[in-house]
């Protein structure tokens, strides 16, 4: 609110207040009164007025200026109420009132919706926890008979659990508190113990695995990092070529980050695509033709990677193959853990 | 070589009884959780495989407890694959931690890995005949009276495959996975190179042509 817009909405006002004075004015010189009370009286009439718009201008500045000053630094526009205090002009104190019942309904609400997903967070974790038991079960049956099948069973139940994982990791990665521990760990051993969890596809896939320069240490959480590699490693299984298949892992050192870089021999992606692979929801062309594809792995790779503060990205060529890349950073951070 | 396991899943424990005792080890299985810390200390195997969610017992409280008593490597067995988890189930004292559902080859060598650590190496076979020559595992080379040639990783982890089923055919697909649960990422062209080098350097002391080929089922040594 400044001046020329509170005069502009008093306009009325000054019209009816010039109006009145006229009149009097008029009768004063009609009726012959001398013309010192004539200006005695214009005079106070109208400084009476200036002195009540005055204030109420000023009462009012205060309290709207508040408003505004909140509005334009608050992170968080909803809790403008609780900052707020009662002004002593009627407008404002019905405002204010307005404002923090609002905002109590609108606590309220969020707390509701809050309640709600951590309860739906936690019966997710509970679930993905209930589900592996029976798929644990399973693969020790099917390891302890081994007929035609079991091959092929067992690699469903992989599918299963990736999926399940996945699930998992969708309802950690949307939950604002922090659920993971960023430790020292080697990037070799993690590495192998992904590339081994995939034993199946790849040497069925005839993947070449070439790893080198992998024996270096980062600060991650190791659960969440293998899912993320997983993630990567199953796209490069995916969309592998069928003559060629092959992977390069390797990291690189840099005075203030590792790279963890993953290269593959696949079909590539398609240079429109390829700003948009980490996008919620996004199949591109490759998931669209031939392959199916939801759209969550490398999204929830980035939305990870993002909440432990790695860089995630990717470059590719189509035809030739693509190669993703992790950022770890090494700064004077991370150096406390050691 | 005996061990315990616990598991409130009545199928899976079962399972996993057949599987290790399918493997050449005794087996415990301890059902009453209340008293789960005594009833391991009675039981007395070599090794604990522990779930950390019992009824009527917390598996990180059963470790801790145990710690104080046994010196008996624990493996942790958990669906509850956090980093926190395994951070608290090492500091408890735990060996080893393993995600639900696990691989059951992947969990026998971890067993295995944890079994030789506590024990020192004592029961490894480190030396492994070949017919007329010897395999070191150790020192990976094979010898034969005077001669010695060194193995690479793979030419020894190949050559260990075929000396373990001497005398049957290995076919390439066994040897593959065999090398990749050992962490050695090999392909096909790979091996096929891995095994032209091997049978030269057996060669050089004088064993040629022990291994045989058989066309589309695997290699033998003979």
């Amino acid at each position: 609110m400044n001046l020329r817009e509170y005069i502009k909405e008093r306009w009325l006002q000054f019209i009816m207040l010039l109006a009145v004075l006229t009149v009097v004015i008029l009768f004063g010189v009609l009726v012959m009164i001398p013309n010192f009370y004539l200006l005695l009286v214009g005079v106070s009439f109208v400084s009476i007025w200036f002195a009540v718009w005055c204030t109420d201008y000023m009462r009012k500045r205060r309290f709207y200026r508040t408003v505004e000053n909140h509005l334009a630094h608050l992170d968080q526009k909803y809790l403008l109420p609780e900052l707020l205090e009662c002004p002593g002009f009627l407008e404002g104190k019905f405002m204010y009132e307005t404002l923090q019942e609002m905002a109590e309904s609108m606590n309220w609400r969020v707390g509701e919706y809050r309640r709600k997903s951590d309860e739906y967070k936690e019966y997710i974790e509970l679930w993905v926890h209930e589900v592996k038991l029976p798929i644990a079960t399973g693969k020790m049956i099917l390891e302890n008979n081994r007929d035609s099948c079991s091959e092929s069973l067992s690699e469903e139940l992989d599918k299963i659990d990736d999926f399940a994982e996945q699930a998992l990791f969708y309802a950690r990665s949307n939950y604002v508190e922090k659920d993971y521990i960023l430790k020292k760990l080697n990037l070799e051993e993690l590495a192998r113990e992904v590339i081994r969890k995939n034993k199946k596809a790849l040497i069925g896939g005839k993947f070449s695995i070439a790893l080198h320069d992998l024996n270096v240490c980062v600060y991650s959480d190791s659960k969440w990092l293998a899912f993320i590699l997983n993630q990567i490693l199953a796209n490069s299984i995916k969309y592998r070529k069928e003559d060629s298949a092959g992977i390069e892992w390797y990291a690189a050192a840099e005075k203030e980050k590792v790279i963890l870089c993953m290269k593959d021999k696949g079909i590539g992606i398609p240079v429109m695509d390829a700003g948009r692979v980490f996008d919620k929801g996004f199949t591109g062309s490759n998931g669209r033709f031939g392959k199916k594809s939801t759209g969550i792995g490398l999204y929830l790779c980035r939305k990870l990677c993002e909440k432990m503060g790695h860089k995630i990205y990717l470059t590719s060529r189509e035809g030739e193959g693509c190669e993703v890349f992790i950022e770890f950073p090494k700064g004077s951070m991370t150096g406390f853990l050691e | 070589m005996k061990v315990l396991l616990t598991e409130d899943d009545d199928k899976l424990r079962t399972e996993l009884a057949l599987f290790f005792k399918m493997h050449g080890y005794d087996t415990g299985e301890i059902t009453d959780y209340k008293n789960a810390v005594e009833e391991i200390c009675r039981a007395g195997g070599d090794i604990l495989l522990l779930d950390l969610s019992l009824p009527d017992a917390d598996g990180k409280y059963i470790c801790k407890e145990l710690r104080k008593r046994l010196a008996i490597p624990i493996v942790i067995i958990t669906s509850q694959n956090t980093e926190m988890n395994e951070l608290l189930c090492l500091n408890y004292g735990a060996d080893d931690f393993i995600a639900k559902p696990f691989n059951p080859q992947i969990l026998l060598a971890h067993v295995e890995a944890v079994l030789k650590r506590s024990q020192g190496s004592l029961q490894e076979t480190e030396e492994i005949s070949c017919g007329d020559f010897i395999l070191d595992i150790s020192r990976s080379v094979a010898k034969a009276g005077e001669q010695e040639a060194d193995l690479t990783k793979n030419e020894s982890r190949i050559l260990y495959c075929l000396a373990k089923n001497r005398g049957k055919i290995v076919s390439r697909d066994v040897i593959i996975n065999d090398l990749w649960d050992s962490e050695l990422f090999v392909d096909d062209n790979t091996l096929t190179v891995n095994i032209t080098r091997l049978r030269a350097k057996l060669e050089s002391i004088g064993r040629k042509g022990v291994i045989h080929t058989k066309r589309g089922q695997g290699y033998l040594l003979e």
